[in-house]
């Protein structure tokens, strides 16, 4: 019986139902955009900062990160590979061996870091065909170089001239190799980019008396969100001779950076959640002095103010619930569209971005997550707020609210 | 009778002071000793590691303190590598890929080959004359030989990063024995052993050095002399970038 | 007269329109707050940045910065430097020698970049003593002392008081190298930076270096910032064979950070407004239903349709705009009071220093900032206004007459 009254009350006025419900969509579509927003760039910074080089996460000799030596490097073992590959949340695995070396072109010698890499794998982690400035990008059974553009300036070489590498290799034997310039990439850290030479992965390896050694494993990963559980996984059926280690860990200055701008967020968000629970606040109150006299009314012929309370709690229910549901409704396109296609940095600052090799875009994110959270916490804020007509209804005196 | 006694005991107590020699001039006699003029060595070098051990087989040409060439003669890989020091200068020739490095500063002070001596060991070593104040310690006995054990402590406009170093010199032959390298807060940071003294190229010395650096466990570099040739005439041109390419 | 009936409307209601007044006055205030708060941080930083490393503007020779290489030192540093003193636009300028080198004790050595400063310029200019949290600055005519950072110091294996030993490539290629005493142990907010910087005095460097008496950097922090454009031009005609660079061009990332700050603030703010709009005009929309019976009888009275859509629309317009005021105050007094002291963000201070922040915001509102922001909210106000106003056109007086 109550249901059929709340039901009648509710498409009586439809105008009011209708403003009504509408405050509590919007607020849900607002909360869930902006926090679409939020984690999209916020995750979309990471993609690429982990797409510089490091990977997600890295696997090396333990030992290795504190004294980055050749002598530290380890020979690839089945076993790892297999871990590696059985987990099906990496979706690259890049053997690398890296190390320090002098490169020289005539009278101008230079240091640079030597990284010996599968050329394919690489690609897939780092997009590394696509730095590819001048010339062309390399395979694994050449034996060429892709010289930094900022190095290359330095020791005045371009693309078919011969590079010389020269150094230390493994166990104190000595380095020293021609090789001939495939291409220019450009990197967008310029320390990376005044310095790095990459060799494919077999070549680089005989040159420094390293065979079948690697300095470290990167690896890349679906999604931001699920390098926890890569984490913990690796770490726990790794063996203790290697250490796994996460980006934050490699580069906490940058991850200190990150989260910084992250607490802006949560204050802005927190203001939004101000803002629609006064939005909501607004609208309830009208809604319970509009229908003063019929409050005075139901009450002078007889309802027991208790009674109208509860048809006045399910009423707000069902409107609270229907606008939840018609926002998620109404979010769900808007969020995949700006996800598809994301709303472009402009002008100067897209310059600025894409000189630091970030993409120069405000992506959103489409988690179930976000829906669910920001659903919910705006069903709470509206429906606590839906509580004050039923508290109005309490203090009412049904005479003078009749005689308006 | 009874006089000549205390006059040989005053004559004795004389002719002593005049024995007992300048702590200078002892490490000057024993770098003297150990470099000559000119020098043609043949030298083997061990690079020992917790995890493993190299040798290497080289042939150096020494000419006062400012010239150095060394020519790598084994293992295959690194035969033909030529190093060359001149005054504080170092190039590398690579006959693998035919070219002349000059050795940046920043890599000055990597290791040498691998081993525990340091690119700028090589160009330092003439230093430890001039920039340094020598003073006798006392006696130390190293292998049954009675040494002088010197101190050397930098001068302070020097540029070297030791606050200390001892170095133990036979008394009888001016053999280098032993040498310990101090930082500044008295800390023992490297330790040089020699032994194994012999006649080389007409001269007694120890033909086998071994650089210990202290807080490295397990790790040492040791040179075995084979042979040494001592003041021949090798001209001023011999230690160029041109005859790098060309010595044998 | 439509004014005063509008006006008078408003106040009839009270609880509705103090709802919304609330409601703009905190959306006021939050933003422009919260505008402020980020301007407040990144100028900080770049503040910092100037005072501390940059300053507002750097002469070199074109050549210099590519390798730091001697032979290209400025020419005739020194007679630049006292014309540049001289112009009233500067506040202070010195010069310097810098050099790339290697650092070297009996534990270890690093790569870095030596500064051979002038010791009292450098101190008026960086605050370089101020810096300084063990031992002292320097003090000539002592010579070969050397400041460097507690970083560098742990990584050598050192303490104050013991040598170190600075190589470098001199100006003919060859390797020079000199001691130097530990005398003092700085720290700033930028550990990157305090890793890779020494100093020492210019006099113990420049001869070393084989340039005696040159310069091969002179860098100027002027009066105030608003000159940087008119004196760097002025600089360049100059000094034609110089180049002169502003902060912005040494250092992009720090420019980066100002603008990729600014376009996130606004999208938010977007944002923000946008809800704040929506919860006004459903309020006013609801406000319009309540008034059904009022407005039926206003028609019948005589007022036509437009009469009263203006009369709606001049409510929701007044009440934003007396919004306005309150949350305008409430902003201006909680910046005035946090700009003076400061808002102490330390409990997330191992974060900021470890990359250049300071841990102390001060709010700075920009004038900018205010326009757009009160730009917005009168727009939001028009069209928020609209809806209701609409809404009430569509209202049929005659049936609500009945009720």
């Amino acid at each position: 019986m109550i249901i059929k009254l709340i039901w009648r009350n509710l498409w009586r006025n439809r105008r009011r139902t209708l403003i009504t419900m509408a405050s509590i969509t919007f607020s849900v579509l607002f909360a869930i955009v902006m926090q679409s927003f939020q984690k999209g760039v916020f995750d979309n910074l990471i993609k690429n900062v982990v797409g510089y080089y490091s990977g997600y996460i890295q696997i090396h000799r333990a030992g290795y990160w504190e004294e980055q030596v050749l002598d530290n490097s380890f020979a690839l073992n089945d076993t790892l590979v297999n871990q590696l590959n059985k987990n099906s949340s990496i979706t690259g695995i890049v053997p690398r061996l890296e190390t320090f070396l002098l490169a020289s072109q005539g009278n101008t010698t230079k240091g640079c870091m030597l990284v010996g890499t599968d050329a394919n794998k690489e690609n897939q982690l780092t997009h590394l065909r696509n730095k590819i400035s001048k010339g062309e990008y390399f395979n694994n059974q050449e034996e060429v170089v892709l010289i930094a553009e900022g190095l290359a300036n330095r020791l005045n070489v371009d693309v078919q001239d011969t590079l010389v590498l020269f150094g230390q290799g493994f166990q104190g034997s000595m380095a020293a190799g021609k090789y001939p310039i495939k291409g220019l990439v450009h990197l967008a850290s310029p320390a990376m980019n005044d310095a790095f030479v990459y060799l494919p992965l077999p070549a680089a390896q005989y040159f420094l008396s390293a065979e079948n050694r690697l300095t470290s494993i990167s690896l890349g990963i679906g999604s931001p969100d699920e390098m926890e559980s890569v984490l913990k996984k690796l770490n726990t059926t790794v063996d203790k001779r290697y250490e796994v280690l996460s980006w934050p860990q490699m580069m906490p200055d940058i991850d200190h950076h990150i989260k910084l701008d992250g607490v802006s967020f949560y204050i802005f968000t927190g203001v939004l959640y101000l803002i629609i629970g006064f939005g909501f606040f607004g609208t309830i109150l009208m809604m319970a002095a509009e229908r003063k006299r019929e409050f005075g009314m139901l009450i002078a012929i007889g309802m027991k103010k208790s009674w109208l309370g509860f048809i006045l709690l399910g009423e707000t229910l069902f409107i609270t619930l229907s606008g939840v549901f018609i926002g998620i409704a109404l979010s769900l396109p808007l969020v995949i569209r700006l996800q598809k296609n994301p709303i472009q940095v402009s002008g100067e600052f897209a310059k600025a971005y894409e000189k630091f090799g970030f993409e120069p875009i405000f992506p959103t994110a489409l988690n179930a997550g976000i829906f669910l959270t920001q659903s919910l916490i705006v069903l709470c804020i509206a429906f606590i707020i839906g509580l004050y007509p039923i508290w109005y209804v309490r203090s009412l005196d049904a005479v003078k609210a009749m005689k308006n | 009778m009874k006089r000549i006694i205390p006059f040989l005991l005053l004559a004795l107590g004389l002719i002593s002071p005049s024995f007992a020699q300048d702590a200078k001039e002892i490490v000057k006699k024993a770098d003297e000793r150990a470099k000559g003029e000119t020098s043609i060595a043949t030298i083997t070098v061990q690079t020992v590691r917790p995890t493993w051990t190299r040798e290497m087989s080289i042939k150096s040409w020494t000419k006062g303190n400012d010239l150095m060439l060394i020519l790598v003669t084994a293992p295959a890989k690194e035969k033909g590598v030529v190093f060359l020091k001149k005054k504080k200068e170092v190039w590398n020739w690579i006959p693998s890929i035919e070219r002349t490095i000059k050795m940046p500063p920043s890599m000055m002070s990597q290791s040498w080959m691998g081993t525990d001596f340091t690119n700028d060991d090589l160009v330092k070593e003439a230093s430890v004359l001039e920039d340094y104040d020598h003073s006798i310690l006392g006696d130390t006995l190293i292998e049954e030989r009675s040494c002088y054990k010197i101190q050397l402590l930098p001068k302070p406009a020097a540029a070297v990063v030791w606050g200390k170093v001892i170095m133990c010199i036979d008394k009888k032959d001016f053999l280098m024995l032993h040498v310990t390298y101090f930082d500044e807060d008295g800390a023992l940071v490297n330790q040089m052993h020699c032994s194994d003294v012999k006649m080389l190229g007409g001269r007694l010395l120890p033909a086998k050095m071994e650089m210990v650096p202290v807080d490295k466990k397990g790790n040492k570099t040791i040179l075995i002399y084979k042979s040494i040739l001592f003041d021949t005439p090798i001209a001023e041109t011999f230690f160029s970038t041109q005859n790098m390419t060309k010595v044998k | 007269m439509l004014i005063k009936i509008a006006w008078r409307n408003i106040w009839r209601s009270r609880k509705r329109s103090l709802i919304i007044l609330a409601a703009v006055g905190i959306g006021l205030w939050t933003g422009i707050f919260l505008m402020a708060f980020y301007t407040g941080m990144i100028e900080q930083r770049i503040n910092a940045a100037i005072s501390t490393e940059l300053s507002h503007l750097q002469l070199h020779h074109p050549t210099f910065r590519n390798e730091y290489e001697i032979p290209y030192h400025l020419p005739q540093g020194r007679e630049m430097l006292q014309k540049i003193s001289k112009d009233a636009r500067v506040k202070v300028a010195t010069g310097r020698v810098v050099v790339k080198g290697m650092i070297a004790s009996a534990s270890g050595s690093s790569g870095i970049t030596i500064n051979g400063v002038m010791p009292a310029e450098e101190q008026r200019l960086t605050n370089l003593p101020g810096k300084i949290v063990e031992g002292n600055y320097f003090t000539p005519p002592k010579t070969n002392e050397i400041i460097l950072s507690k970083k560098l110091l742990d990584k050598l294996n050192l303490s104050l008081n013991r040598k170190v030993i600075l190589t470098f490539q001199d100006k003919d290629g060859n390797l020079a190298s000199s001691a130097f005493r530990i005398v003092g142990i700085f720290k700033t907010i930028n550990g990157p930076y305090d890793d890779s910087n020494v100093f020492v005095a210019i006099q113990d460097l420049d001869a070393l270096a084989g340039i005696p008496g040159e310069l091969n950097e002179i860098s100027v922090l002027l009066q105030s910032s608003e000159m940087l454009e008119l004196c760097q031009r002025d600089f360049i005609q100059l000094f034609p064979e110089t180049k002169v660079e502003s902060w912005m061009q040494l250092s992009p990332e720090l420019g980066l950070t100002v603008s990729v700050g600014d376009q996130m603030v606004y999208i938010f703010m977007g944002i923000i407004l946008l809800a704040l709009a929506f919860g006004i005009v459903n309020t006013m929309m609801m406000a319009v239903l309540e008034r059904t019976k009022e407005i039926g009888m206003l028609m019948a009275l005589g007022m036509n349709k437009l009469k009263v859509f203006t009369m709606i629309l001049l409510e929701t317009f007044f009440l934003i705009l007396a919004g306005c005021p309150g949350g305008l105050l409430a902003a201006f007094a909680t910046l005035a009071l946090t700009n003076r002291t400061g808002i102490d963000l330390s409990f997330y201070g191992q974060l900021y220093s470890s990359f250049g922040y300071s841990p102390i915001v001060h709010p700075v509102l920009k004038f900018q900032h205010l326009e757009i922001i009160m730009l917005l909210v009168l727009i939001t106000a028009l069209i928020s206004a609209l809806f209701p106003a609409r809404m009430a056109l569509r209202l049929k007086p005659a049936e609500s007459l009945k009720k």
